[in-house]
C-alpha cells in the first residue's frame, strides 16, 4: 500500500472527477493524497447483482452512508426533488452509473462555458482513449428496436462525437469491448464485456477478473488503480472530509490543507499545497458552507439536472431489457437533450415506471397510464416485464439561481450539518421534456410498441446527474471558480467534479465531460503552483 | 398477528395484491410485513408502529371506527394516497417509503434469501415478470470468435 505523509496536493472525494485528477497529478510527479468517505469495493467479492442489495437507499453497497451497512445514511433535506442518489465509495457515482459517456453539446458549451469547445476535445480525446470509450458494435435486442424506431421516426444517424445536430448513434460507453464467445463465461477465458445488464446493479464482468480488467470503467478500476500504480498517490478509505484549512496571506486566503474524520472517529489534519473539492454538486458546496469559507458569490446555486422521465411499452415478442449493457444505442436532440432505450432489472424498472409524481392519471396524448400504479394494475405491468422496451429522456436543463444545496437547519450528521437541496424545474426545462417525452412516444411506436400499453413515469426530479453548485465563470459576483476551476476568494482551492458546470452541457450525461474538465484542472494546477 | 404486523401486511398487500384480490401471490403470501417492518425500524426505531398507527387514524377518516386492515383494497389505497399528497413533508416522504418497501418487499430478492442472508430460492417477484435474475452474462450477445 502506498503511503503519503506529505502530499503536494490533498483531493477531497475520489469519485468521477476526484479520482481523474490523482492520477493525472501523481503522473506528472506531484504527491497526493485522495480522502474517499466510502470504502475501495472489490467487485468480485461485494458485488451481488442483486438489486434491492445493492442499490437500496437505506443499507445498501452502493448508498450514501458509512461503509458500516448497520449504521443509518447520512441524512439530506429535500425541497422539490424527492431522490438525492449519491454513492460513497472509490468510483463515487460512477460506480452505479450506466456507463454512457458522450461529450457534451458543444452549442451549450460555447454559450456559458468560459472554455471553447475546441478547447476540451483534447482532454475529451485523452479520457475517451485512459478509460477506454468504446461504441459497442453489437446492440442487445432492446436496443435494436429503439434502433428501429428511430428510423421509423425519421431520425438520422450518425457517428460524430461533437453533436450538432439530432441523431441516432451507438452510445460511447466506458466499457470495454464486448468479449469473444469462449468455452466459459469467466476471466481469463472471457476477457471484456460479457453483456450481463449489470452496468447499473454494480459491474464485476467477466467473473473472476482482476480489478482493472473489470468490463464497466467506472473510476475504482480504472483512475484510481492507475493513480496508485504511479508510486505517488495513497488513497485513503472511509476519511470524510469536515473543514477545508486555509491561512491569510498577503494576497488573500489560501487553502493549506483539510480536516478529516476516519472510521473511528478519529479527527486529523493534512496539509498540503494545494486542495481539490471533488466530492460532488451535493457534498461539494456542502464543505464549502461547513467550512465557513467566503459565502459571497453563487457558492451552492445554479444547480442543474437533468430531469428524466421514463417511458415504457410492451411489444409482441420478448424484448428482455436486462441483456446487454443498459444502454447501447442513443438519440440526441440538441436543445433539447436525449433519449435512449434503458434496461434495468424488474425492481428498479418498477421504481423509475411506477412511483412517480402523479396517480395514475390516465394518460394523454399517446400515453394510456401515467404516474403511479399500485394493485392488480402494477401487477400485470409486472407481468409484462419481458416484453417491456423502456426508454429514458434526459432533459437540457437551464441554470436557476434559486436551485442548489445550502445548510439544513437542524439536521446534521457526524460530520457537518446536512446539505438542503433544492430543485424546482423552471418552464424551459419543463417544455423541453414534453417535446422529449413526445419523441420517445414516437420512437416506441416506430419499433412496433402496442399502442395501448405506453405508459409515462410521470418522474420526479433526481439527481442522477447534477451540476453547477461552484459554477465556473470569469467573476467572483456571478462564478465560485475561474476557468481553470481555482476558487476566486480562496487561492490553492480547486474543484474537480461537476460543480463548475456553467449550464446543463445540452442535456447528455455529464461523467466525460467532468472528467475531461478534471484532467484539464490538473494542468492548471501543475502550471500554476508547482 | 400483533397489529403492527396486520398492518404492515394490509399495506403491502394494497400495492402487490394476492388472491382473493389477484389471480397470482403478492406481498401477503410472502410475509412482506417482515421486509418493512425491518426497514422502518432501521430508519427510526418504533417506526413500524408508528405506521401502523398513522394508517388506522387515517382509516377513522374513511369509514367511523374502522382500522387500517378493515378497508378494502380501494379504500387503503385512497390512504396510501392521501398520505403520500399529504402538506406535511415527513409524512409525504413516509407515504412514498411505504410504497416502495411494499414493491421492494415483492419485486426485490427478500423472498429468495435465507436466514443467512443468501440466496437460496427463487424470489417471488423474478417468478411473477419472468426475469431469470442476474447472470454472467449472454453468450448470444458476445463477438463471434476472430470477429
Amino acid at each position: 500500500m502506498v503511503r503519503v505523509n506529505m502530499p503536494d496536493v490533498v483531493v477531497v472525494g475520489c469519485g468521477g472527477g476526484g479520482a481523474v485528477i490523482a492520477k493525472e497529478l501523481a503522473e506528472a510527479g506531484l504527491g497526493v493524497v485522495a480522502l474517499e468517505a466510502g470504502p475501495w469495493h472489490d467487485p468480485q467479492r461485494d458485488f451481488t447483482g442483486l438489486e434491492w442489495d445493492m442499490l437500496n437507499p437505506i443499507d445498501a453497497v452502493f448508498r450514501w452512508g458509512p461503509a458500516d451497512r448497520t449504521k443509518p445514511p447520512w441524512p439530506r433535506r429535500r425541497d422539490g426533488i424527492p431522490l438525492l442518489i449519491s454513492t460513497a465509495g472509490v468510483g463515487g457515482n460512477t460506480l452505479h452509473f450506466g456507463a454512457n459517456c458522450p461529450r457534451g453539446y458543444p452549442g451549450p458549451m460555447e454559450l456559458d462555458w468560459p472554455i471553447s469547445y475546441a478547447e476540451m476535445v483534447p482532454y475529451y480525446e485523452k479520457v475517451e482513449a485512459t478509460l477506454p470509450i468504446v461504441i459497442p458494435e453489437i446492440a442487445s435486442p432492446k436496443d435494436q428496436l429503439f434502433i428501429r424506431g428511430c428510423e421509423k421516426a425519421g431520425i438520422e444517424h450518425t457517428s460524430s462525437a461533437d453533436v450538432t445536430h439530432a441523431g441516432w448513434r451507438m452510445q460511447p460507453n466506458a466499457i470495454l469491448p464486448v468479449a469473444e464467445q469462449a468455452p466459459e463465461l469467466r476471466y481469463p477465458s472471457t476477457d471484456g464485456c460479457t453483456q450481463c445488464g449489470q452496468c447499473i446493479v454494480g459491474c464485476r464482468s467477466p467473473d473472476n477478473s482482476p480489478l482493472e480488467r473489470t468490463a464497466k470503467r467506472s473510476t475504482n478500476v480504472s483512475y484510481a488503480p492507475l493513480a496508485v500504480r504511479t508510486g505517488r498517490c495513497e488513497i485513503r478509505t472511509g476519511c470524510f472530509a469536515t473543514r477545508v484549512l486555509t491561512e491569510e496571506t498577503r494576497d488573500g486566503l489560501r487553502a493549506r490543507g483539510v480536516r478529516y474524520r476516519d472510521l473511528d472517529g478519529r479527527v486529523f489534519e493534512q496539509d498540503a499545497r494545494v486542495v481539490v473539492l471533488a466530492g460532488g454538486a451535493i457534498e461539494t458546496p456542502r464543505l464549502w458552507l461547513s467550512s465557513e469559507l467566503p459565502a459571497t458569490g453563487p457558492v451552492g446555486r445554479y444547480m442543474t439536472t437533468h430531469w428524466f422521465e421514463y417511458v415504457s411499452a410492451e411489444f409482441e415478442a420478448g424484448v428482455d431489457m436486462f441483456m446487454g449493457q443498459t444502454a447501447m444505442a442513443r438519440a440526441d436532440f440538441p436543445g433539447y437533450g436525449f433519449v435512449e432505450s434503458q434496461g434495468l432489472g424488474p425492481l428498479t424498472w418498477a421504481f423509475v415506471s411506477f412511483l412517480g409524481r402523479s396517480w395514475d392519471a390516465g394518460g394523454g396524448g399517446p400515453w394510456t397510464s401515467k404516474g403511479r400504479l399500485i394493485g392488480s394494475a402494477l401487477k400485470r405491468k409486472m407481468e409484462s416485464y419481458r416484453k417491456t422496451l423502456m426508454l429514458v429522456a434526459s432533459v437540457d436543463d437551464d441554470p436557476d439561481y434559486f436551485n442548489g444545496v445550502s445548510l439544513a437547519d437542524g439536521l446534521a450528521d457526524e460530520n457537518n450539518p446536512a446539505p438542503l437541496v433544492r430543485y424546482h424545474a423552471n418552464d424551459s426545462s419543463i417544455s423541453r421534456r414534453e417535446w422529449l417525452v413526445d419523441k420517445a412516444a414516437e420512437i416506441l411506436l416506430g419499433a412496433g410498441a402496442i399502442p395501448e400499453t405506453l405508459h409515462r413515469a410521470d418522474a420526479a426530479p433526481s439527481t442522477v446527474h447534477m451540476h453547477g453548485t461552484m459554477r465556473m465563470g470569469a467573476h467572483p459576483q456571478t462564478s465560485v471558480v475561474d476557468d481553470a476551476c481555482e476558487a476566486h476568494l480562496v487561492k490553492r482551492l480547486f474543484v474537480g467534479d461537476t460543480s463548475p458546470f456553467p449550464n446543463g452541457i445540452g442535456g447528455p450525461n455529464p461523467t466525460l465531460t467532468a472528467q475531461a474538465l478534471a484532467t484539464r484542472t490538473a494542468t492548471k494546477i501543475f502550471e500554476r503552483y508547482f | 398477528m400483533a397489529a403492527p404486523d396486520a398492518t404492515l401486511r394490509a399495506l403491502a398487500e394494497t400495492v402487490v395484491p394476492g388472491p382473493p384480490h389477484d389471480g397470482t401471490f403478492g406481498a401477503a403470501e410472502i410475509e412482506a410485513e417482515r421486509f418493512i417492518a425491518y426497514y422502518l425500524e432501521s430508519v427510526i426505531p418504533g417506526l413500524a408502529e408508528g405506521v401502523a398507527t398513522i394508517l388506522d387514524g387515517m382509516a377513522v377518516e374513511v369509514r367511523e371506527g374502522a382500522a387500517f386492515t378493515d378497508l378494502s383494497l380501494d379504500e387503503r389505497a385512497g390512504v396510501l394516497k392521501k398520505l403520500s399528497e399529504h402538506e406535511v413533508q415527513d409524512l409525504r416522504e413516509l407515504g412514498d417509503l411505504l410504497l416502495a418497501l411494499s414493491l421492494a418487499s415483492v419485486y426485490g430478492e427478500w423472498s429468495g434469501l435465507d436466514s443467512n442472508g443468501d440466496l437460496s430460492r427463487m424470489p417471488l417477484g423474478w417468478e411473477l415478470t419472468g426475469w431469470p435474475g442476474p447472470a454472467e452474462g449472454y453468450p448470444s450477445l458476445l463477438r463471434k470468435k476472430g470477429s
